[in-house]
């Protein structure tokens, strides 16, 4: 070596050969195992007085260390509903060192949000399918994982009944990576190399990501308005709200969250001095079902009780006019369902 | 030696005329090869500095960049001519780009260690189509001395390599 160093000074290249190396901390895609033995092998083929002499080769080795790294991402949001327990985020932990590791995992809440999730835990999945199953994923950190290995690890967290929508809460993950053989921490090799054997070089032992849990709920909102249609003196012409005149009642039910709310069912009293009027829509029917600008559809609220086509739309005995599944099974985000009737002013 | 040679040589064209090529006995080269990284330390003024060690005795990890140098010196009395060093990128390592040195000498590369070209010069074939080969692809070097190497003087070849 020292008569190549020679030759370098004397052809003026030892700056050359010497700049921009040095220790690059990139994670590669393939980790060459710890180990691993490199070999250079190189022939020189040449003649003496224009003969063809035997090809000589030569050889250096080295062996690799060990480098140790962990990665963890996140970044994903999910959203969830008030009172929702054991909501899942999402994290991945892959073992971008060059060796076999273990790794402990600690799930955290984080500030900056607007609530904690109470409970949090971690579990690891143990099938690889992506999706938390409590009864096969119950382990709380990772063994064994294999050089370039990825494992996919879920953070679970119960969401307040309290948070409203919108509202979110930043959990993190922090997985740190543990030697198999000592069961605790890798611990860097300080020294000197010693060769021909592994050194360990602990570049990153500790990683994390953070996930969101969004908040996204139905918030309903409910007005109900009356127009005069006709009354029996000025018919449709400026008609007045005297004995006689029919009325349309309009419901607006507007969900202004962002989940779409499920109805089980309307019900709406039909008002005192007043008689339903049946068969005042399309093809006779009694009441008018509109979702957003959309065209209406019509259903039939038989008197009595008993909903004898099951339109979704009944009278019941006291009075009431319900409406429900099929004719309305749910109000999207953002989306206004209008119920309309009309009755006659007693 | 030379003697040994020069018997070699007038047996061989006695008695094999334009057989096989003839090989003399003994080696006039002797081939070296060394492994080495680059280390920073301090020296005793204090200063940080730059220091190449041996591969064997350094911490080799994903990532690290290793020099490689291989070293032909003649040890005959006689001139070694059209001398020709090869050398396979070493497995689990990559070419760094533009890192090949080689003082006198005329360096060509191969892709796949039978057709060896200048930089710039091979092609490889990807999903049926050619394109310019990558730096990073190339798997062997070699170096084609210009000159013969005179008694008693050596001549290198130096390339880097990333361990993968």
């Amino acid at each position: 070596m020292i008569s190549v160093l020679k030759q370098m000074r004397r052809v003026g290249l030892a700056v050359v050969a010497l700049g921009s190396i040095g220790l690059s901390g990139t994670a590669f895609a393939q980790n060459t195992a710890s180990g691993t033995a490199i070999n250079n092998t190189a022939t020189v083929n040449y003649t003496v007085n224009s003969i063809a002499q035997t090809p000589i080769s030569a050889s250096a080795s080295f062996v690799v260390d060990t480098v140790v790294n962990v990665n963890v991402t996140g970044g994903t949001s999910v959203n969830v509903t008030p009172g929702q327990t054991a909501a899942v985020t999402v994290f991945t932990v892959t073992n971008t060192s060059n060796i076999t590791s273990n790794f402990t995992l600690t799930p955290t809440n984080q500030a900056g949000d607007n609530f904690d999730v109470t409970n949090i835990a971690v579990r690891v999945d143990a099938n690889g399918n992506g999706t938390y199953e409590p009864a096969t994923d119950t382990g709380t950190s990772i063994t064994g994982l294999a050089r370039n290995g990825s494992v996919t690890v879920f953070v679970l967290g119960d969401i307040p009944v309290s948070a409203t929508n919108t509202q979110t809460a930043i959990d993190r993950l922090t997985a740190n990576a543990i030697n198999p053989a000592t069961s605790v921490a890798w611990v860097n090799d300080t020294g000197v190399d010693v060769a021909a054997s592994v050194q360990i070089v602990v570049q990153n032992n500790s990683a994390f990501a953070q996930d969101t849990y969004t908040v996204a709920t139905a918030t309903l909102g409910v007005t109900k308005t009356s127009s005069v249609i006709s009354d029996p003196v000025n018919n449709t012409t400026n008609p007045k709200a005297i004995p006689g005149a029919v009325m349309q009642y309009a419901i607006a039910i507007a969900n202004t969250g962002s989940q779409a709310a499920t109805l089980s069912s309307l019900n709406d009293p039909i008002p005192a001095n007043t008689t339903f009027l049946a068969g005042q829509f399309t093809g006779a029917t009694d009441v008018s079902i509109q979702v957003g600008a959309a065209p209406a559809t019509f259903c039939v609220a038989e008197a009595g009780g008993t909903d004898s086509n099951a339109d979704g739309c009944v009278r019941t005995v006291g009075g009431a006019l319900t409406v429900g599944a099929p004719a309305i099974t749910s109000v999207a985000a953002g989306s206004t369902v209008t119920v309309r009737f009309r009755v006659t002013i007693q | 030696m030379i003697q040994g040679t020069v018997k070699f040589i007038a047996a061989a064209v006695i008695a094999c005329a334009l057989q096989a090529p003839a090989f003399a006995q003994g080696n006039c080269v002797e081939l070296k090869t060394t492994g080495e990284v680059e280390k920073e330390v301090v020296n005793d003024k204090g200063e940080k500095t730059r220091t190449l060690v041996a591969a064997a005795d350094a911490k080799v990890i994903p990532g690290t960049e290793v020099i490689w140098t291989v070293t032909a010196k003649n040890t005959c009395k006689e001139p070694s001519d059209k001398v020709v060093i090869t050398n396979p990128v070493p497995e689990h390592m990559t070419l760094v780009p533009g890192s090949v040195f080689g003082a006198g000498a005329e360096v060509t590369y191969s892709v796949d260690g039978k057709t060896f070209a200048p930089a710039g010069k091979l092609t490889v074939t990807e999903n049926g189509v050619a394109r310019p080969a990558r730096a990073e692809e190339y798997r062997q070097i070699r170096w084609a001395f210009t000159n013969p190497i005179p008694a008693g003087s050596s001549a290198f070849g130096r390339f880097r390599a990333t361990l993968n």
